[in-house]
C-alpha cells in the first residue's frame, strides 16, 4: 500500500489545486459545446483530480473506498450513455437519433443539443471512473490481496 | 516563427524518446516519458488541436506517470546489461525494414493538411457547414464525436470500461495464486 507523502508543500499545493482542477473539469464538460472540450476531457481532469486527493490523503482514512463500487458508478456512466442512445430507438427512431425524443425540447437542434450533453454526462462518469479503477487496482488492490495470502 | 517551434518541439520529443528507451534506470525512463508527453502536448496546440492536448496532458503527462511509477514500485525489475551480438543486428534489421515498409505505405495517404483529400473535399465540410443548424453546436467537434458518430464514441467508452475491468481481473488473479 502506498503512503501519502508527509511534506507539507505537496499537501497544501494539493488542496488548493483539487477543487479548481474539478470546477475546470465542469468547466469543461458544460462548455463543451461552445469551446475545445467535452466528455473525455472533463472525464480524465476529474479522474485525475480524484486520483491526486487519493495520493495526499493518509491511506487509513481510504479504507471505505471498494474498487467494486467504482466499477458500479462507471458501469452506471456506460449504462447512461447506451440509455440516451437506446431512447430514440425505442420511440421508434434509429440509435443515437436525437430528434425522436420530444421531452428533450421543442425543435430538432435542442433536441439534439440536449441529447449531446447527455450522452456526454456518461462519458464523463466511465471516463474518470475508469482512472480511479487503473489506479486503486495498482495502489491498494494488489497490497492488500498480497498481505491476506500471506 | 511558428514553424521554428515546430522544429524545436519535434528535436524535443525525438530526443525525450530516444532518451527513455536508452536510459538505464527505469525510474527516470518514465519520467523522461513525461516530459515526452509534455512537449507532445504543446505540439498539439500549436496543431491547433487543444482538446487531444487536454488528454496527453492529463492522461499522458500525470495519469500513465503515476500508473508506471506504482506498476514499477510494486513489481520487482532489475537492469541487465545486453552484450550487442549479432542476433540484435537481425532484429535491428527488422524493425528497419518494418519501418521502410510503413513509409513506403504511407507515401499513397494525402499529404498533411491537403485541401483536396476526399476527407478535407467532402466530409469535413458537410460537418462544419451543418454542425451549428443542425444540433445548436458551435464546436463541430463535439457535434461529431457525440451526435454524427456517436455509436463510435459507445464503443470507444465500453473498451475504456473493458480497460478497467480487465486491470481489475488481471490483477485479482495474479496475487490469488
Amino acid at each position: 500500500m502506498i503512503e501519502r507523502h508527509d511534506s507539507i508543500i505537496v499537501q497544501k499545493v494539493s488542496r488548493t489545486l483539487i477543487p479548481l482542477i474539478q470546477l475546470f473539469a465542469l468547466y469543461v464538460f458544460f462548455h463543451g459545446h461552445y469551446s475545445p472540450g467535452g466528455g473525455f476531457q472533463a472525464g480524465v481532469l476529474l479522474g485525475a483530480s480524484i486520483i491526486l486527493q487519493l495520493l495526499v490523503t493518509r491511506a487509513s482514512d481510504i479504507q471505505a473506498l471498494s474498487v467494486l463500487r467504482e466499477v458500479m458508478v462507471a458501469s452506471i456512466g456506460l449504462g447512461l450513455f447506451i440509455l440516451v442512445g437506446a431512447l430514440p430507438l425505442l420511440l421508434k427512431g434509429s440509435f443515437f437519433d436525437y430528434d425522436q425524443v420530444p421531452w428533450y425540447g421543442a425543435t430538432d437542434q435542442l433536441r439534439h443539443y440536449w441529447g449531446i450533453l447527455f450522452a456526454e454526462a456518461g462519458v464523463v462518469i466511465v471516463v474518470s471512473m475508469t482512472l480511479v479503477i487503473v489506479f486503486h487496482v495498482l495502489a491498494f488492490v494488489l497490497y492488500e490481496d498480497r498481505r491476506k495470502n500471506g | 516563427m511558428i514553424e521554428a517551434i515546430n522544429i524545436i518541439l519535434i528535436v524535443f520529443i525525438l530526443v525525450t524518446a530516444i532518451a527513455a528507451l536508452q536510459v538505464r534506470e527505469l525510474v527516470s525512463a518514465v519520467f523522461i516519458l513525461g516530459c515526452y508527453s509534455f512537449f507532445l502536448a504543446i505540439l498539439w496546440v500549436v496543431l491547433n488541436a487543444p482538446d487531444v492536448s487536454f488528454t496527453e496532458a492529463m492522461v499522458g503527462v500525470g495519469a500513465s506517470t503515476i500508473f508506471f511509477l506504482l506498476a514499477l514500485f510494486s513489481s520487482k525489475h532489475f537492469v541487465k546489461l545486453q552484450v550487442w551480438n549479432i542476433s540484435h543486428l537481425f532484429i535491428f534489421m527488422l524493425i528497419a525494414g518494418l519501418g521502410a515498409l510503413f513509409v513506403w505505405g504511407s507515401l499513397d495517404l494525402p499529404w498533411f493538411g491537403d485541401a483536396l483529400s476526399p476527407p478535407n473535399a467532402y466530409l469535413s465540410p458537410h460537418y462544419l457547414l451543418n454542425a451549428y443548424a443542425d444540433t445548436k453546436t458551435p464546436n463541430a467537434v463535439t457535434a461529431v464525436v457525440v451526435d454524427y458518430r456517436a455509436f463510435d464514441t459507445l464503443i470507444e467508452s465500453t473498451v475504456i470500461f473493458t480497460a478497467g475491468i480487465a486491470c481489475l481481473l488481471i490483477m485479482k488473479v495474479r496475487t490469488d495464486k
